[in-house]
């Protein structure tokens, strides 16, 4: 479903992205994790082509895509949906014209349709009562699920998620986990998610890919990861784990 | 060393490149008519009706001043005719489309950098385009087109109320009559003067609006950089529209 062959970014002189071969097929769930500022989330613009690639191939379905011209690429963009690590919901909107945006801007669906739908997308959600309210007026967890609403309104056959969990409680980190599967399940999208949460990664995802310094540097089941034997993985799990560094308490 | 000379230039033809890009493409939306009509009406109330007062006040003001001095001076050389006519040809070449605009400039540039900043500082653009919907269709050309209706329509309020402004002054203190102080009006303000006083206000809306959307489209660094590209909206769109006005007043007069 989502390929990059070779994938190079570079912003200025600064290498990011040095030779990205990642693929994510139909249905399946893949967790981007790495250290911060390793590239995960230009990896997932870079997809989206909300920046342009300085080399290498991105494909979509099949359909190259990374030399498509921004008309050609809203088409395929249509099929994807992205949610962003703070939700970037549009704040001149309350949450029903958030969601409701898509299908306003690409449908031509009746007012009455619309309403159901963004109904629908909410509670699968798990949200009601909220559609009158402004983002501002929603906690982190609630506007991070209102974004993943309104990625979902146009159906999307893939959805990436920028760190969807971060600065949630651990509740809140098990609801959006859920979400996610429930979402494969439900309309069976390709999810592509970037997370810290080691966890949630292992628990909800069929692939666990670590990005090092540009490239991906191994991909597999956790128990694959720990057994790999690379020392840069080795402290970065370590460093993941509750009680470690980074991770959970 | 060259690196560092150039830098200042080549930042400039960056930044101009910028500009030429967006008003390309923005006019190609435009040629298309694919501009949003709602989100055009609800950016001319938005951004221009709510700048009408502030823009009567200080063009209003300006007139009375220019009144002040060019009314004494007509009393004391008994050239009271010209009183009207001298204050409206500045005022319909100059005065009523600079003024406007550079009001425009610091109420509605700021505002478009701003909004459009904070846009981009949250991810909001990107997010626009990951639901694919060009920004500069769904945020640049309704605003653009909105100022281009109202900026110039705001100019003849403001021209109009300017010149009223005049007449009042030199009515209550100088004594100056409405017939006296009309008398050489049509004669110094012809058609054309009004054409091209239409075509600057049209041509600085374009300038407010393509400066507001580039520096907001282009803002980096959280809010601090929103509160910069609000600032240089305002400055460089200033500066424009006073180095424009200097272009066309040498091409049109
Ligand atoms: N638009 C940009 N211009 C310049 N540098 C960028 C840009 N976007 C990201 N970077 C740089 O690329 C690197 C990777 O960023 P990012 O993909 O956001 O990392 P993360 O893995 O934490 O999501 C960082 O060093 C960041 O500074
Ligand atoms: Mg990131």
């Amino acid at each position: 479903m989502i390929e990059t062959k070779d994938l190079v970014v570079k912003f200025g002189s600064k290498t990011v992205l040095d030779g990205v071969n990642f693929r994510a097929a139909a249905g399946e769930i893949v967790t981007l994790m790495g250290g911060s500022g390793c590239g995960k989330s230009t990896l997932l613009r870079a997809l989206m082509k909300l920046i342009n690639a300085t080399s290498g191939q991105i494909f979509i379905d099949g359909e190259r895509v990374d030399d498509l011209s921004e008309t050609k690429m809203n088409e395929v963009r249509k099929k994807m949906g992205m949610v962003f690590q703070e939700g970037a919901l549009f704040d001149s909107m309350n949450v029903r014209e958030n969601v409701a945006f898509p299908l306003r801007r690409h449908t031509r669906m009746k007012e009455k349709e619309i309403r159901e739908i963004v109904r629908e997308r909410l509670e699968a959600v798990g949200l009601k009562g909220v559609e009158e309210n402004r983002p501002d007026q929603l906690s982190g967890g609630m506007r991070r699920r209102v974004a993943i609403a309104r990625a979902l309104a146009l159906s999307p056959r893939a959805l990436l998620y920028d760190e969807p969990t971060a600065g949630l409680d651990p509740l809140l980190t098990a609801t959006v986990s859920d979400l996610i599967m429930r979402m494969r399940d439900r309309y069976g999208t390709t999810s592509i998610v970037v997370t810290h949460d080691i966890d949630a990664a292992s628990r909800i995802s069929d692939r666990i890919a670590m990005i090092h310094e540009g490239r991906i540097l191994t991909e597999g089941k956790l128990d694959e990861l720990e057994r790999c034997g690379h020392p840069h993985i080795g402290a970065f799990l370590n460093a993941m784990r509750p009680g470690g560094a980074i991770g959970g308490n | 060393m060259g690196k560092i000379a150039f830098h200042p230039i080549v930042t400039a033809v960056e930044y101009v490149g910028k500009l030429a890009g967006m008003l390309a493409t923005t006019l190609t939306y435009f040629a298309r008519l694919s501009v949003d009509f709602r989100m055009t009406i609800f950016h001319m109330s938005n951004l221009g009706v709510n700048s009408i007062p502030i823009t009567l006040l200080v063009v209003g003001f300006t007139g009375m001043i220019l009144s002040v001095q060019v009314t004494e001076q007509a009393v004391r050389f008994g050239t009271t005719q010209f009183i009207g006519g001298g204050i409206a040809f500045v005022m319909v070449r100059e005065l009523a489309p600079v003024l406007t605009a550079v009001v425009m400039a610091g109420r509605v540039g700021s505002s478009i950098a701003s909004e459009l900043g904070s846009m981009k500082v949250t991810e909001q653009i990107d997010a626009l385009r990951s639901l694919a919907v060009n920004p500069i269709q769904y945020l640049v050309a309704p605003r653009m087109l909105a100022l281009m209706i109202m900026i110039p329509a705001v100019t003849v309020i403001a021209g109009l109320t300017g010149i009223m402004a005049a007449y009042m002054v030199a009515h209550q203190v100088y004594g100056v009559n409405w017939e006296v102080f009309y008398s050489y009006i049509p004669r110094l303000v012809e058609q054309r003067d009004v054409s091209a006083a239409m075509l600057k206000s049209g041509l600085f809306a374009i300038t407010i609006a393509l400066i507001g959307c580039v520096e907001g489209m282009h803002t980096e660094g959280g809010a601090s950089g929103v509160g910069k590209a609000t600032t240089n909206a305002v400055v460089v769109s200033i500066v424009s529209i006073f180095a424009l006005n200097y272009a066309l007043t040498v091409l049109l007069f």
